[in-house]
């Protein structure tokens, strides 16, 4: 996997002042902040990451084509919205009472940037969820598809040279249990 | 029945079913669910899996009946087998992956080797067998009765019974009805499952699938949601004197019906849907036709097999343990009919029926109530009584509003013929 600080350097040396690349530690920035917001039930402020365009997929099969292999997840930003208005709902009885979460994201990688200001990042990710009396660990690989965008919404997070002077925004997160071909327990919380 | 073995003698089947309810203990008896497993699980027909998981010669998948591990395979001449995943040798699994395909099953312990039928191909150094070995004696074990009907292969492991037609009854004709929806006549499993466990006995699940008195309230906040999304609302179908029926078909099969109440068939104004409606016009006439598409129906096959067409799959119940249940949900194809029907058909099932979905891990949270809830003492029974007075008799079937409890009793009117069937 090429780094992006190599590639900064490889079109460094044509001439004319490349653009920043998001490299490692701007990317655990970000997925740190985005944990942090789900563990703390942050839900409206978490949906702010994401483009309007966004996927969150959790595959339930071996392949990541949820009209071929049945998803666990596979929301869009409006399906999204729902989940969220369905977490705050006292009515959701799988959520209530509500999933306590810790989650830990580690081994951070980012792989080389595709053509257009995006970065794939991928990580490894571990959740403690405890809920009536019980703790479960959730383990994951995780990847997410950030997207620069222009248009920094207000209190949305910090500007990012690498985004261009914009925002990084989730375009599609997937994750992948480890144990995605086992009967889940209740998922309902956000992963 | 022979008594629960957990110290306390217990009452026998005929007092643990009545008419209208049901005992705690058939939620929280260990010794109740073992012997669920030996009377019911093992011996009455069970779904096994579908002929099109296996399409190609030495396609096999591994699944159980009861606890006991099988593998459902195609031979090489292209018949389907029901087989004990059992080595003859010395008892190991044969097969260990979910899925495959081969035309030897090699046992990995002493090298013996099977092919697709069960017959035994090969053993390293026979000669330590002397003579008098016949390799005929020793293929696998096959499940004593299979049959299948619609391409859904069941399996029975008590050597005699009645055939799985009239085992079936009017649930074979429900199971057409489903299966027609398909232009080309047949479905195809092969879009992934979804896979969900719940801490509670099996039969909450069984009774839940055909519960059109919950959805209202359990499933509040999906409906909400999903109103506002199409941005209609209006009277539920599961909702009393709806017009929607439950029924119950005897052999503890039964179904909700919900008539005019909804129908199964997608807005005809969708260009895919119009077209699967005039294929299907094209094979079975427009009456037949409508009558499919026009027909929304839940069907459970006790004990363990369920289909919602509107949703474009079936789901399979596994006991594991008297409080512990799995799950497996299938999509299938409709053959036939345009590839977007059937993939959109695969999405939303993402929404309904995962482990994170919208609607169904609030059914999971009852029946974990349920379970805690059962074990209190000092109330034994589980009522089952909602609608007994209103419910009738037409064409085999009883037939009760969405809202009765009429299928529950006629699974547990089952449940207790075959539980009480070995005592002395
Ligand atoms: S147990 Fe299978 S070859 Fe010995
Ligand atoms: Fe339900």
């Amino acid at each position: 996997m090429e780094t992006p600080e190599a590639r900064s350097r490889a079109a460094g040396a044509g001439g004319a002042a490349p653009p920043p690349l998001l490299g490692r530690a701007e990317a655990e920035e970000f997925l740190y902040r985005e944990a942090r917001l789900l563990d703390e039930r942050r839900f409206e402020e978490w949906l702010g990451l994401w483009t309007g365009g966004g996927r969150y997929l959790v595959p339930g099969g071996a392949g990541d084509d949820p009209g071929e292999e049945a998803a666990i997840v596979d929301d869009d930003r409006a399906t999204l919205a729902d989940r969220i208005a369905r977490l705050r709902s006292p009515a959701a009885y799988a959520q209530s009472p509500p999933s306590r979460t810790v989650r830990v994201v580690s081994n951070v990688e980012v792989a080389a940037p595709g053509a257009g200001p995006s970065a794939d990042v991928h990580s490894s990710l571990v959740i403690f969820e405890s809920r009536l009396g019980q703790t479960r660990v959730v383990a994951a690989r995780c990847l997410h598809r950030l997207v620069a965008e222009a248009v920094p919404a207000e209190g949305a997070g910090p500007a990012s040279p690498a985004a261009g002077g914009g925002l990084w925004r989730i375009g599609l997160k997937r994750v992948r249990l480890v144990d995605w071909d086992r009967p889940q327990g209740n998922l309902t919380f956000l992963l | 029945m022979a008594r629960p073995a957990d110290g306390d003698p217990g009452p026998a089947s005929e007092v643990l079913v009545r008419e209208d309810r049901v005992h705690r203990r058939l939620y929280t008896d260990a010794g109740v669910f073992a012997l669920e497993l030996e009377r019911i699980f093992e011996r009455t027909w069970v779904f096994v899996g579908h002929e099109s998981e296996v399409p190609q010669p030495g396609d096999y998948r591994t699944t159980a009946i009861g606890r006991q591990p099988v593998i459902l395979s195609r031979h090489t001449d292209g018949s389907v087998h029901v087989l004990f995943n059992r080595c003859m040798h010395r008892g190991a699994v044969v097969c260990r992956a979910e899925r495959g395909n081969s035309t030897v099953f090699r046992c990995m312990y002493h090298g013996w080797m099977y092919d697709p039928s069960g017959e035994l191909v090969g053993v390293p150094f026979p000669g330590g067998y002397g003579d008098g070995f016949d390799p005929a004696e020793w293929g696998l074990r096959r499940v004593p009765r299979v049959e299948s009907r619609r391409g859904f292969v069941f399996a029975s492991l008590a050597p005699e019974g009645e055939g799985l037609a009239e085992h079936l009854g009017p649930a074979a004709r429900y199971l057409d009805l489903i299966v027609d929806a398909a232009p080309a006549g047949e479905v195809v499993v092969r879009a992934g499952v979804e896979r969900y466990a719940y801490a509670a006995n099996w039969k909450l699940q069984a009774e839940n699938l055909l519960d059109g008195y919950h959805p209202n309230f359990t499933h509040q906040v999906a409906f909400e949601i999903a109103e506002r999304r199409r941005g209609r609302s209006g009277r539920r179908a599961n909702s009393e004197g709806s017009g929607a029926t439950a029924r119950a078909f005897g052999r503890g099969h039964g179904a909700l019906h919900y008539g005019a109440a909804r129908r199964y068939a997608p807005d005809p104004g969708d260009p895919a849907a119009a077209a699967h409606r005039r294929a299907l016009e094209e094979r079975l006439g427009p009456e037949r036709a409508e009558e499919v598409l026009g027909t929304d129906i839940q069907l459970f096959v006790f004990p363990n097999l369920f289909f919602q067409n509107a949703r474009q799959h079936f789901r399979v119940l596994r006991p594991v343990a008297v409080d512990r249940t799995e799950v497996e949900a299938y999509p299938y194809a409709l053959s036939g009919a345009p590839d977007e029907v059937n993939r959109r058909q695969v999405r939303g099932l993402a929404w309904w029926a995962s482990s994170a979905a919208f609607g169904q891990p609030d059914d999971l949270e009852a029946f974990e109530r349920c379970q805690a809830g059962l074990q209190v003492t000092a109330a034994d029974w589980v009522l089952f009584a909602r609608g007994l007075h209103r419910e009738r008799q037409a064409a085999g079937e009883v037939v009760g509003d969405v809202t009765d409890e009429v299928p529950q009793r006629g699974m547990y009117r089952e449940w207790k013929r075959l539980m009480a069937d070995g005592d002395a």
